[in-house]
């Protein structure tokens, strides 16, 4: 027994290397960014960095335009992985196996070099423009260099990401839920609606939040692929810091960007820590 | 008992996976009010029948006759049969009244009947008051026996069950088996109950059949099963059984029909003597090699000792086809 010496300061001492590195590299940097927010360039206190983009123009439609692009890059990204996670969960067949295996592939590959692959197929003389043209039709799909292309670059991510989260909640729906449903007479719908989502929902808000979250403070998709105006939030951060050299414009754009995320963030720890009746005493 | 009509008919049912796996040929008949026990090891195809009677199993060929219907190419959720499965059989996110009442809603039944319907079941299998709770919060013999009452709540006219009790622990199990078959009398149901625990299927079965590789070995009474089995693999799967060859024909015996009497040139030795409650096992060594397995009662086992010299005398042979 005396061997096993008590080292209350054991525990500290794990914690410490992971805690140093979240101090130098996130609490720090945002306190920091959260301080130069309120001054100007010569170190006295001001809110007009805020003033800006809470009145500029410019700034209102690139926060719009973010949303609407978040939005539906969530949307249609959460709509076609629960389909293809669905998929992939109930149907036994060869097809379902072999996109079983390939549809992480896409998270395998470096997002640059996805990111031109997109482009070279959808812009204006892409794959799609030269394909139809070898049937005589002359077709500019007008995807590139605009919302649209955004969203189809990013659904290339998101979807084997969500893909993948949703398919480990649809793995605890066990085939004996389905098949007494089944039993009971129950057709597919109602155990879509009454079976399967009730246990996959908040894995779905999850992915949902994750994915948004990420779409706020995006920056390369948008950088090679999105419209000159209006422009996605990164991208007007990008140019307060490279083009204008405005570092305290910069830091107050920066904090209200994480004040859009902080929403997504609380909307996550809500539904992770509400614990269904039925989830109690598990 | 007096003729009974049949209830199930299974002729010439195929059903196969890949060339080795599978069942092929099966024909059977379920007369009303009796349980019948597909048994068997793992892989020999009683779940692949109970499956494809309940419409989860697409099956190649053969029918499946259920009250005078064809039921082999409906979907199961238009079958009238009700199925509970080995585990996971509830929906975790719904009370227990919710589990029952699915199925009735369904069928658009009204409230007040729902309610009355599902109280009559939870009295049958002695769970009322247990409405409100989720299945998390039950055991795993009380959520075998709500399994049990959401299936009997839609008065199906065939009752499947899929190992629903091997994932419980001995005791349970024992008494589940004494629920069943008073539920099973108390409601006058047809079950078919699908086994691997020969022991089990002994205790609570009408008829067994005995099941390897896809085919059935014996179908007959527990006791007819185990007092003549037909083939080797019966002889040896239900039970304890001894087997012998003597001039070139192999027969088998059961321990208990095995008195030993000591003697001082007795040609066996005792090499073990074990007490399993109310009976006492013991081990001999035969004169020609090899051991026989012994049942004895209390009583008499108090005669012996590890090491004594004894004659074994066969009280009943038992022979079978190859």
């Amino acid at each position: 027994m005396d061997k096993k010496k008590v080292r209350p300061w054991m525990p500290y001492l794990m914690v410490a290397p992971a805690f140093t590195v979240m101090l130098l590299v996130v609490i720090l940097p945002i306190l920091n960014t959260v301080a130069q927010s309120f001054s100007t360039a010569d170190g006295q206190f001001t809110l007009a960095n805020y003033q800006y983009f809470l009145t500029s123009y410019e700034a209102f439609e690139s926060l719009v335009f973010t949303v609407i692009e978040a939005l539906s890059t969530m949307l249609l990204a959460m709509v076609f992985s629960f389909l293809l996670a669905l998929y992939l969960r109930f149907s036994k067949s060869g097809i379902s196996r072999i996109i079983g295996r390939l549809y992480l592939l896409p998270r395998f590959i470096p997002g640059i070099v996805a990111v031109y692959a997109v482009m070279n197929i959808i812009k204006d003389a892409g794959f799609i423009n030269r394909f139809l043209q070898l049937f005589g039709i002359m077709y500019k799909p007008g995807l590139l260099y605009d919302m649209k292309g955004i969203v189809i670059c990013n659904l290339w991510f998101n979807i084997p990401f969500s893909a993948m989260l949703l398919s480990a909640a649809l793995s605890n729906v066990a085939d004996s839920y389905v098949e007494s449903a089944k039993d009971a007479g129950c057709g597919w719908g109602k155990i879509l609606t009454k079976i399967i989502w009730p246990l996959v929902y908040k894995d779905v808000i999850v992915a949902a939040t994750f994915i948004l979250m990420g779409q706020i403070g995006a920056f390369t998709i948008p950088y090679l692929t999105g419209p000159n105006n209006p422009k996605m939030l990164g991208i007007l951060l990008y140019q307060q810091v490279n083009t204008y050299l405005d570092y305290q414009r910069a830091a107050a754009l920066s904090v209200l960007m994480f004040i859009i995320c902080l929403g997504g963030a609380v909307v996550y720890i809500k539904s992770n820590m509400k614990e269904e009746a039925w989830q109690a005493g598990k | 008992m007096s003729e009974t009509k049949e209830k199930l008919i299974i002729s010439g049912l195929t059903k196969k996976f890949s060339k080795n796996e599978g069942v092929e040929n099966i024909n059977i008949s379920v007369k009303e009010r009796e349980l019948l026990t597909l048994l068997g090891p793992s892989g020999c195809g009683k779940t692949t029948i109970l499956r494809a009677i309940g419409g989860f199993n697409k099956i190649d060929s053969g029918k499946i006759i259920l009250d005078g219907n064809e039921i082999q190419d409906m979907p199961p959720e238009e079958r009238p049969t009700g199925m509970v499965f080995q585990s996971y059989n509830l929906w975790p996110h719904m009370t227990v009244y919710e589990n029952m009442a699915f199925g009735l809603q369904i069928r658009k039944h009204s409230k007040s009947q729902m309610k009355e319907e599902i109280n009559e079941m939870l009295r049958l299998v002695r769970m009322e008051g247990m409405e409100k709770k989720y299945p998390g919060q039950l055991s795993g013999g009380q959520q075998q026996r709500i399994a049990i009452a959401r299936a009997l709540v839609l008065k199906p006219s065939l009752l499947l069950l899929d190992e629903p009790f091997s994932a419980l622990d001995a005791k349970i199990r024992g008494q589940m088996r004494e629920e069943l078959k008073r539920i099973q009398r108390e409601a006058g149901l047809t079950v078919i109950f699908v086994t691997h625990d020969q022991e089990e299927a002994m205790a609570i079965s009408d008829r067994i059949a005995v099941m390897r590789r896809g085919f059935m070995d014996q179908v007959g009474s527990p006791e007819d099963i185990y007092d003549n089995p037909r083939t080797r693999f019966v002889a040896e799967f239900i039970g304890e059984m001894n087997f012998l060859s003597e001039g070139g024909k192999e027969y088998a015996v059961r321990p208990e029909d095995i008195t030993m009497e000591k003697s001082a040139d007795g040609d066996c030795t005792i090499l073990e003597l074990m007490s399993l409650g109310h009976y006492t096992q013991a081990i001999v060594e035969m004169p020609v090699g090899g051991e026989l397995k012994v049942f004895m009662e209390k009583d008499i086992a108090r005669n012996f000792d590890t090491g004594d010299r004894v004659n074994c005398i066969y009280n009943r042979k038992q022979t079978f086809a190859a």
